[in-house]
């Protein structure tokens, strides 16, 4: 059936907490696949994604970068500012509701940590004092995995603040032209919105513990806010844990799946394996999932 | 000369504030008149972001040469070092002590 | 008074379960969740009572349109860099969304008609609880918000405020998971961050960006090693890292489903059963981390 998506269809796999299988769950759906897709690891601040399929093509080198085909610095604007045609007006720093520009003796000095590069300063310059700069934030790396998968993940600089940029560009970019697989970053603030918002469906993977079960109510929430259709997949289920079912039957939110606890698929993810490859009689269960998620989504 | 010190009552006797950015008052004490000025810095004590570098930017409107406070971060530090205000951390006590103890040292 | 910040990069690695038997251990202390997005700490260590009434928690900006203003001209609609700015194509006037807009007010400066408008807008709410265990700071950010980072500093500035009042030994803060702008807030004045690692592939890999962080921050880590019998292997390998970047490693807590079972039943794993092996390496992971701040 998946080779039947003909229109971009996006399916995000997110969670509130961390930790509860997103990108295992991502990536060994694609894994299962075996149509063309393209495979987005939108965890921008700890993406992960690159590790198992870097794992599986026995890849090995002390540079990451080198496993992808190519690397694309990513560049926010910030303003620079030239003195010497600067009239002190100051209206840059009261246009910049970021307070990332302050006036010293009738001049500005600039945070670019704070800026939220929204370009403000630069429109308001009668001066043209304000020059649009650019500064590195991230980067973007692209890979093709096997015959099929287009894999891009963004990967922010350390100590960089904001990802959502850089999230956005890689969905705007490098969705596809059929099926894109959409690893989220966890939470429910600004970086997950940035990842899931323009997606035609959310799974949305928990456990069932009392930790994920309230994370799980976080993100619903949020895919209702943000009026993305989801569906939710337990992970880790050891069936002793009945309130997220309840949950989800009150609340009339679909389960498009459930993964039993494993410790041998603990073992797998542990070594950066891909748990469809290595444990064969997997594979049907995250294809299912994904099928699932695909037929909600084209509902 | 004009040393500034973050307070967190409008008199020259309330105690030290150690936060600078968002320290709940100044007080601005003029050396040569021997009188001072309150400063409500309330506006950059709810500030979202930014705080230390707007204080810092004030601290230059008023023509301040040394303030007094508990810490200043580093963005404000870079504020304050581009304005040539020089700071003092770690002070403590009143207001008023801290001038005097700054004073006699 | 020592602050301290339990981060870890990956989620799901243990930081929660692990911090809230450190705040138990610490006696005298005052807590802070910093997991602003997805709090959690409040599920082990419940509040019994507020201190003060909850804080609305006020975040930039929306931008609100005026349509009876709104003369059509769509000047605003390029000039917004967050594409949050749409024409209506019920009336051919424009109109923003709140969840990409960020309240840079752009779109204000260049209209003509004064159609557009900021408005303040709260984006969560902060709490001061009272504890089994004392003061406790956490908060909600409301779905879809952004400024966790701002937030966390909130809170973060009331609870030094509050230890500082009560004497407090310890500020401990349960941080959230990432490299970003809410961990870099829960690490800003931290004498010391804990980083949990669990021993998988990515668990490691984002680790090092966390170490990377707090090394950038200038925060001495140390490290705690969670479910290290998980692969012996990649242990091992961790502990040759921290040895070679002279980081200590102040724990290694055995892969258990007791810490479930006392998150079920609302404990610290130290409550839950003090005489376990896990209660035994937090207790020790503590007085290590203690001693190596004295």
């Amino acid at each position: 059936m998946l080779n039947k998506i003909t229109a971009p269809l996006k399916i995000a796999v997110a969670s509130g907490k961390g930790g509860t299988g997103k990108t295992s769950v991502a990536v060994n759906m694609a894994a299962a696949a075996a149509t063309a897709l393209s495979f987005l690891d939108c965890d921008a601040e700890a993406p992960n994604a690159h590790l198992f399929f870097q794992k599986s093509s026995g890849f090995q080198a002390d540079n990451p970068d080198e496993f992808f085909d190519g690397v694309e610095e990513f560049y926010v604007t910030v303003p620079e500012f030239n003195e010497a045609l600067c009239n002190g007006c100051g209206f840059c720093k009261t246009v910049c509701k970021f307070n990332a520009i302050t006036m010293i003796l009738n001049k500005p000095l600039f945070f670019s940590e704070l800026c939220h590069s929204c370009d403000a300063c630069l429109k308001v310059c009668s001066m043209g004092a304000i020059k649009a700069a650019k500064k590195m934030t991230g980067k973007i790396r692209r890979k093709k995995i096997g015959g099929n998968i287009a894999l891009t993940d963004g990967i922010l600089n350390v100590s960089e603040a904001k990802s959502p940029p850089l999230i956005k560009k890689i969905v705007k970019k490098d969705s596809g032209p059929s099926l894109t697989i959409i690893d989220a970053p966890p939470g429910t603030s600004c970086p997950l919105v940035a990842a899931v918002y323009s997606a035609d469906y959310i799974i949305l993977v928990t456990e069932p513990t009392p930790f994920g079960f309230s994370d799980l109510k976080l993100a619903v929430e949020t895919a209702r806010q943000l009026k993305v259709r989801f569906g939710v997949v337990i992970n880790k289920y050891d069936g002793d844990f009945g309130e997220i079912k309840k949950y989800c039957e009150t609340e009339n939110i679909k389960i498009i799946g459930i993964i039993p606890f494993d410790i041998q698929m603990a073992r797998v993810y542990s070594g950066g394996g891909i748990i469809v490859d290595e444990m064969p009689h997997t594979r049907e269960l995250f294809l299912k999932i994904l099928e699932n998620a695909v037929s909600e989504a084209v509902k | 000369m004009k040393i500034a010190v973050t307070s967190t009552g409008p008199s020259i006797d309330s105690p030290v504030d150690e936060r600078f950015g968002r320290a709940r008052y100044i007080i601005i004490y003029d050396t040569l008149s021997k009188t001072f000025e309150t400063l409500d810095n309330e506006t950059n004590l709810n500030m979202a972001q930014g705080a230390g570098i707007q204080t810092a930017g004030n601290m230059a409107e008023k023509k301040v040469e040394l303030i007094l406070t508990g810490r200043v971060g580093p963005k404000a530090a870079e504020a304050l070092n581009k304005a040539g205000i020089k700071y003092v951390e770690n002070a403590s006590g009143t207001c008023r002590s801290a001038i005097e103890k700054q004073q006699t040292a | 008074m020592k602050q301290i910040a339990v981060i870890s990069g990956k989620g799901g690695t243990g930081k929660t379960s692990i911090t809230a038997a450190f705040i138990q251990s610490a006696k005298s202390v005052m807590a802070a969740d910093c997991d602003v997005d997805a709090a959690n700490l409040h599920l082990l260590i419940e509040p019994i009572s507020g201190r003060t009434a909850p804080k609305a928690f006020m975040s930039g900006y929306d931008a609100i349109v005026d349509k009876s203003r709104c003369i059509s001209c769509g000047k605003c609609i390029p000039v917004c860099v967050f594409e949050a700015i749409a024409r209506d194509e019920t009336d051919n006037k424009v109109k923003t969304n709140h969840l990409l807009c960020e309240g840079c007010g752009a779109c204000v400066t260049i209209c003509r008609a004064n159609a557009i408008r900021l408005v303040e807008k709260q984006a969560g709410e902060s709490f001061l609880s009272n504890t089994r265990f004392g003061p406790m700071m956490h908060a909600k950010l409301y779905a879809g918000e952004g400024s966790s980072g701002k937030l966390v500093s909130e809170i973060k500035k009331q609870a030094c405020d509050i230890a500082r009042s009560e004497n407090s030994n310890f500020i401990i803060l349960d941080g959230p998971p990432g490299t970003g702008c809410p961990v870099i807030a829960t690490l800003t004045g931290a004498n010391r961050a804990v980083v949990v690692i669990e021993p998988s592939v990515s668990g490691v890999h984002d680790a090092k960006r966390a170490i990377e962080l707090c090394k950038h921050f200038k925060v001495p880590v140390c490290i705690i090693i969670n479910k290290y019998d998980i692969n012996l292997k990649m242990t091992e390998n961790i502990e040759k890292f921290a040895m070679e970047n002279k980081i200590s490693v102040i724990g290694k807590i055995a892969f258990d489903k007791i810490f479930i079972e006392a998150m079920k039943k609302r404990m610290t794993v130290i409550e839950y059963d003090k005489n376990s092996a896990a209660a035994k390496s937090l207790i020790d992971a503590w007085d290590n981390l203690k001693k190596s701040m004295a």
